[in-house]
């Protein structure tokens, strides 16, 4: 076989594989990617220019179904509780907040500004019949964890009967 | 010594690697490039790196998760933030030289007892590293860290800037 035909098929397998990792990153991951505008109060003024491109992040979400509650998961990191707004709304939960830029009192030069700054909002779908009044929430650690119990599709195991 | 000259308090080499790390933004692209590196930390280019074993090694510095920074340069100090949420303090470490630091975690400790059906997966478990050149040599050993709310914060005094000396012509 030729170098030219290995090298064909290798391609095509990259290119298969680079396809294949595609789809899987956008079926899992695309949801995670957030919009950060810059937030209308006064330390907006402030934001370096570095910072200010910056409008993209990630907000990474898990969410699991434990048979009595949904239990969210939400990487944000750099917040204070009061920054979030959480809100249910039918099946789907919203969290706003925002992310505060530490102002630099000296003449500080950002030489990497990757971290992005502002308000953002994120919708999760929820799998199932909740009852958000009962909801709850708690951040940690740069997490936000939200636990809202289930008022139907609650997991019960049948038993088999024996003939 | 005038005082112009003693605001200038970079060594000449600190200011060459400035020039070629100079804060920039990241777009859209980036973002998808650093998912791209979360995600498929091992493996899934599996194929290509059996065919061209070369591969792995172009690829190895990509592998794992890179948490966020900034790197503010201040008067007399540098400040390393990195948003490293769900990490427990315990689990990070930190080495720093003159002019580099390492930020690495083992595990993440917040979903171990996590137990049910996973509806949607999106936050990467396990251990990185990020090495991180720094814009002016510092004193590795006054360097202070705080972690709060997810954000891991060094604050590295810089080391006494060298000397300059203008020199007139005659």
């Amino acid at each position: 076989m030729s170098t030219l035909e290995d090298l064909r098929g290798g391609m095509t397998r990259f290119w298969d594989s680079l396809a294949e990792g595609w789809r899987h990153l956008v079926s899992r991951a695309s949801g995670a990617l957030t919009r950060f505008k810059p937030s209308k109060s006064a330390d907006a003024a402030v934001l370096p220019e570095a910072v200010q491109g910056n409008q993209w992040g990630l907000l990474a979400a898990d969410l699991f179904d434990d048979g009595e509650k949904i239990v969210v998961r939400l990487e944000a990191p750099g917040m204070e509780q009061d920054d979030f707004d959480v809100h249910i709304h039918d099946d789907a939960l919203i969290v706003r907040g925002e992310k505060h830029y530490q102002r630099e009192h000296s003449e500080g030069g950002y030489r990497i500004a990757e971290c992005a700054y502002g308000s953002f909002e994120r919708a999760i779908a929820l799998p199932d019949n909740v009852d958000g009044s009962q909801a709850k929430a708690k951040y940690r650690r740069g997490v936000l964890r939200i636990e809202i119990p289930k008022t139907s599709g609650k997991r019960y195991a049948v038993k088999i009967a024996a003939n | 010594m005038n005082k112009q000259m003693s605001q200038k308090s970079t060594t000449p080499e600190a200011a060459g690697r400035m020039q070629h790390q100079r804060a920039r933004a990241l777009s859209p692209l980036d973002e998808m490039d650093r998912l791209f590196d979360s995600f498929f930390p091992r493996g899934w280019m599996q194929p290509l790196r059996r065919d061209w074993p070369e591969w792995g090694e172009l690829s190895a510095p990509f592998d794992g998760r890179a948490p966020k920074v900034d790197v503010v340069e201040r008067d007399n100090s540098v400040v390393v933030r990195a948003e490293l949420p769900g990490m427990d303090k315990d689990n990070l470490d930190i080495s720093l030289t003159e002019d580099s630091v390492t930020i690495t975690a083992t595990t993440k400790q917040e979903s171990e007892e996590e137990k049910g059906d996973y509806h949607r997966r999106e936050i990467s478990q396990g251990s990185f590293s990020r090495m991180l050149a720094l814009p002016a040599a510092v004193q590795s050993d006054q360097a202070k860290a705080s972690f709060k709310n997810g954000v891991l914060e060094l604050t590295l005094p810089k080391a006494a800037p060298a000397k300059r000396h203008s020199i007139k012509v005659e």
